[in-house]
């Protein structure tokens, strides 16, 4: 009994490992592409532009909002790559301690 | 009598013809320079919005006009934190130590007055990231008289208007932002642009 559940739990990690791999790239992608699939750096605070009627001076204020980059989207995939590559320290096969 | 209103005539012609000082710290807080320098992924853009300074400006004589513009260094702002952080922080333009951005007017070129619109260059001392140097900026000054209460919807309120606008480009590695670094990835020019306004209410 104690034998299965050794051999079974590195089979279990990996797949845990694999499985939030593809939520990171899938979550990443998703985030992307839903707010707004900006193809340049991450914004945490947008301009807003507004002009002064007196004067005609165009002026920028910032607006809070979220608007993830490419940057992002690579740190999506650089996470994915690396839980995916730390799946593989998992062996499906562990050696038999009784052999 | 005659003698009275003479005098009296000219002091007042003399008193309209006096420069007026102009305040840059805008009371509805429009005022900003912006900046832009191209990267690797788009344009890097930004503001800096605490301008204050002061400027003394005859209508009737424009080519005297003086004074000196101040920007607060960590008022600089991008829109990611980060970039800000970086931006404002020791290896680029180091706020602590460099609070002030100045443009100091030593004079106007080339003026020409249309109405009350004067294009000219200024020639002054700009000092950024504490390295100053000579400088001469095409720009555009606009005199609204009257129009300071209007603007903050108080007609009652007399007073002036200065806006000046002028764009210009810098090398940062003359002013020892990181120069010669990073070029591959942030372009060593930088692009700023002003667009500022500044009152002069009647007491």
């Amino acid at each position: 009994m104690a034998a299965r559940i050794t051999s079974s739990r590195p089979t279990r990690m990996r797949t845990a490992f694999r499985l939030l791999a593809a939520a990171a790239l899938l979550g990443g992608f998703s985030c992307w592409f839903l707010l707004g699939a900006h193809r340049g750096w991450t914004k945490n605070q947008v301009p807003v532009q507004h002009i002064d009627e007196i004067t005609s001076i165009h002026y920028v204020t910032y607006e809070q909002r979220f608007v993830p980059g490419i940057d992002f989207l690579l740190a999506s995939i650089g996470l994915a790559g690396g839980l995916s590559a730390a799946s593989f320290f998992f062996n499906r096969n562990p050696p038999n301690p009784l052999s | 009598m005659k003698k009275i209103l003479l005098i009296s005539l000219v002091l007042s012609s003399a008193l309209n013809a006096a420069p007026i000082s102009f305040d840059f710290k805008d009371p509805k807080g429009v005022n900003a320079i912006q900046f832009s320098l191209d990267s690797l992924l788009e344009p890097i853009s930004g503001n800096g919005s605490g301008v204050s300074g002061m400027v003394s400006f005859d209508p009737a004589n424009v080519g005297a006009t003086s004074g000196k513009i101040v920007v607060a260094t960590a008022s600089l702002t991008v829109s990611n934190s980060m970039m800000t952080d970086h931006l404002r922080g020791e290896k680029w333009l180091n706020a602590p130590v460099h609070p002030e951005i100045v443009f100091e007017l030593v004079k106007l070129d080339n003026v020409q007055t249309s109405g009350t619109t004067t294009t000219a260059t200024a020639a002054g001392k700009f000092t950024l990231n504490g390295v100053t140097k000579s400088l001469t900026v095409p720009v555009k000054l606009t005199h609204l008289a009257g129009a300071f209460g209007k603007r903050l919807n108080k007609p009652e309120i007399g007073g002036d208007l200065l806006v000046i606008r002028g764009s210009f480009t810098i090398n940062r590695s003359d002013y020892a932002i990181m120069a010669g670094q990073m070029e591959d990835k942030v372009n060593p020019e930088i692009k700023l642009t002003l667009a500022i306004v500044g009152s002069a209410p009647k007491a």
